[in-house]
């Protein structure tokens, strides 16, 4: 049994550019891909010299910087069949505890005593700025952690366990800090300095975290297990994929997202938002919906959803240069979810007849 | 079959079992209003022990004010809930409904025509969604995702986001805020509709074939189907439902803010609502659950709202309360279910 499978799996591994492009062909990602161009084709000429100059594309590009890295753990999350309804408590959290770690650092700048919290963004250092991620990340570790062991062990479904955590995690986080916001620019390089020169860091993070998403999700087996379990857990189980550890997994890297976009968040704003985030579990969903990720599990693509991403954020962004009322971005967005789910179905019930 | 009954009995008294906990777990089995109730009464009892102020008429009646938009967006969600699904646009139809009764009103329309005009709207936003599930076939939650922005634009748009004070807006529609005195006590007209919509939807639910319709159409849509049963009619008079109830959340929130306030549809509704359900003892996956659950959920919400800050514990600790809420509430839950096995 195990050795008629094993030149199949060698195959799958080998190929895993075809394999790529094929599953980029069966997915819908063209479609909203051309969707997206002609948006911003759109804008470029009804509004030409000021949609379509390179300042506001970097600017855009800044805008959904910190949503794009909520959203590709949230199509792990996704992928798996999952949902997570906790990432605002997992992006204040990791804030949170990115400024209490700053907050417990100690520091002498020109010979007078203060906290790490309290650096300018000049007198600022790697140090500084790896104890904020460290602490950061433990944060969305730990409420991935739970929302993983509450869903995959206990059996509860995705959406009131997350609901729970969310709940939870945003009010650990005006516990910790009794409902008040404090500012730090100590992390402000990560975010607003250049490594390379016209590309804020912000942007530049996003772009790796999304090709680190590509690979994870794509290439690596722990992508394919990911799809697995999301396409039949029961199958996945049976091929002998431990189903509840793996999802613990996707839970945990789902929060790891939320925890970094957290750290961001802070560093990019200069301050904590208690309070803040609110919608942004229902805008990366809406992501990665809009991308053709299937909410039925199992189907997922990464390209789509940073085209996800960015589709509410042209039609935003164009909607107010060309003096169109900004609430129509709403009903166009919802529009375009509906069409793209309904797409997905159509897909979907071709296959399986 | 003879050993199905059998069966059936011994899950019903569960022959006295020997541990006093498996016998707690199997009374909790047999009803499912048990569990929540017991945490809302004890929730009652926690804070009267410790606030003095926690257990008067006039708190509980302030506690059913600050509950009733919620617990009656709450009889919608749980209808949506049973079948499967889940309403991301409650909170979005409850303001439009809301925004068109309050705006006509204003612009000198008739009290009750335009009170009758807002539930259209709302029927009509559920109709929409009720469209899109059955004859689509799309998952309610990404209907609903879509419904909530184009309702909330729609809204916005309509609303001008501007208020509509209370001066300007007939009788009729404030009414609900009206209260009768029992004693010293004030209960609100717009409680007492959303008492009587409970009683309504908890006899509907258990009385009638369209009420076991639903249970089976949520319990298993492809099963229910092929039993005979109209899956789609069934969907659809659900979201209609589902719209018609927050038309009423929203009259009754016109009474409670004494004028028509378009922000509304930035507040929690939508996740409250479902917290309401959840801790009622409904479960997501359908057809197993029981209306007068939510309404207890929407107390509990509200009793712990009320009573947190009374028992000299900062407003903060009020999300993370309700989220380990929901979480003990789920946990029993499973706990409770292992019974079924």
């Amino acid at each position: 049994m195990s050795r008629s499978d094993e030149p199949q799996m060698q195959g799958i591994e080998t190929d895993t550019w075809q394999q790529l492009l094929r599953r980029l062909r069966s997915a819908p990602v063209l479609a909203t891909f051309g969707f997206l161009l002609a948006l911003m084709v759109f804008f470029s000429i009804k509004a030409p010299g000021k949609f379509n100059t390179g300042d506001n594309l970097t600017r855009l590009a800044q805008n959904v910087a910190i949503l794009t890295v909520v959203s590709v753990g949230t199509t792990f999350v996704i992928a798996a069949r999952g949902i997570d309804l906790s990432i605002p408590s997992g992006i204040i959290l990791g804030e949170v505890f990115a400024a209490e770690a700053l907050r417990h650092i100690s520091v002498t700048t020109n010979g007078v005593p203060g906290k790490a919290i309290d650096v300018s963004a000049r007198d600022t250092n790697a140090g500084y700025i790896l104890a904020a991620l460290g602490a950061a990340l433990l944060a969305g570790l730990l409420i991935g952690l739970l929302n993983g062991v509450i869903v995959a062990y206990l059996r509860v479904p995705a959406m009131i366990a997350t609901l729970g955590t969310l709940g939870a995690g945003l009010g650990v986080a005006l516990i910790i800090r009794h409902g008040v916001n404090v500012a730090s620019y100590a992390l402000e390089p990560v975010a607003n300095a250049h490594v390379i020169p016209g590309v804020t860091n912000l942007i530049l993070i996003a772009v790796v975290v999304f090709v680190l998403g590509v690979v994870g999700l794509h290439l690596s087996v722990f992508g394919r297990h990911t799809l697995a379990i999301g396409s039949n857990e029961e199958a996945a189980r049976r091929v002998g994929l431990r189903v509840q550890r793996h999802l613990v997994k996707v839970y945990v890297l789902g929060g790891l997202a939320n925890g970094f976009a957290g750290f961001l968040s802070l560093a990019y704003f200069t301050t904590t938002s208690v309070g803040g985030h609110t919608t942004d579990n229902l805008q990366a969903i809406t992501a990665v919906a809009l991308g053709g990720t299937s909410l039925f599990g199992g189907v997922a693509t990464m390209f789509g959803t940073l085209i996800g991403v960015w589709i509410p954020a042209v039609l935003k962004n164009g909607f107010i240069i060309i003096k169109v009322n900004p609430y129509w971005q709403m009903v166009a967005v919802g529009a375009v979810l509906v069409l793209a789910v309904w797409i997905d179905q159509l897909r979907r019930r071709g296959q399986q007849r | 079959m003879a050993a199905a009954t059998a069966a059936a009995d011994a899950h019903a008294d569960f022959g006295m079992p020997e541990r006093l906990v498996d016998r707690v777990r199997a009374q909790l089995h047999a009803r499912a209003v048990l569990g929540p109730l017991s945490v809302l009464v004890l929730s009652i009892v926690v804070f009267a022990v410790v606030s003095d102020h926690f257990f008067a008429f006039n708190n509980f009646s302030l506690i059913l004010q600050q509950s009733m938009v919620v617990a009656t967006i709450g009889i919608g969600q749980t209808l949506v809930v049973l079948t499967s699904g889940v309403d991301l646009a409650v909170g979005s139809t409850m303001t439009i409904s809301m925004m068109a009764m309050a705006k006509l009103s204003a612009g000198g329309t008739n009290g009750v025509l335009a009170l009758l005009i807002g539930f259209v709207v709302g029927l009509v936003c559920g109709a929409l969604i009720g469209f899109f599930v059955t004859r689509f076939r799309l998952q309610p939650f990404i209907v609903t995702l879509a419904a909530l922005y184009v309702y909330k634009a729609l809204e916005l748009w309509y609303s001008r986001s501007a208020n509509v004070r209370g001066t300007d807006i007939s009788p009729v529609l404030k009414w609900t805020g009206n209260t009768i005195h029992l004693g010293t006590t004030q209960i609100p007209y717009g409680a007492i509709i959303m008492l009587a919509a409970f009683a309504a939807m908890a006899y509907a639910l258990r009385q009638t074939a369209w009420g076991r319709h639903v249970y089976a159409t949520g319990d298993d849509r492809e099963s229910a189907r092929l039993a005979g049963i109209r899956t789609n009619r069934v969907l659809l008079s659900v979201y209609l439902l589902c719209g018609l109830f927050c038309a009423l959340a929203g009259w009754i929130l016109i009474g409670r803010n004494q004028g028509g306030d378009p922000q509304a549809v930035t507040k929690d509704y939508n996740l409250d609502s479902i917290v309401a359900v959840v801790i009622g003892g409904t479960s997501l996956f359908g057809g197993r659950g029981r209306i007068l659950g939510t309404l207890i959920g929407a107390l509990t919400i509200g009793v712990f709202r009320s009573g947190l800050p009374l028992a000299g514990v900062s407003d903060i600790w009020k999300d993370f309360a309700i989220g380990v809420l929901i979480l003990a509430a789920v946990l029993i839950d499973q706990w409770v279910r292992k019974v079924a096995r």
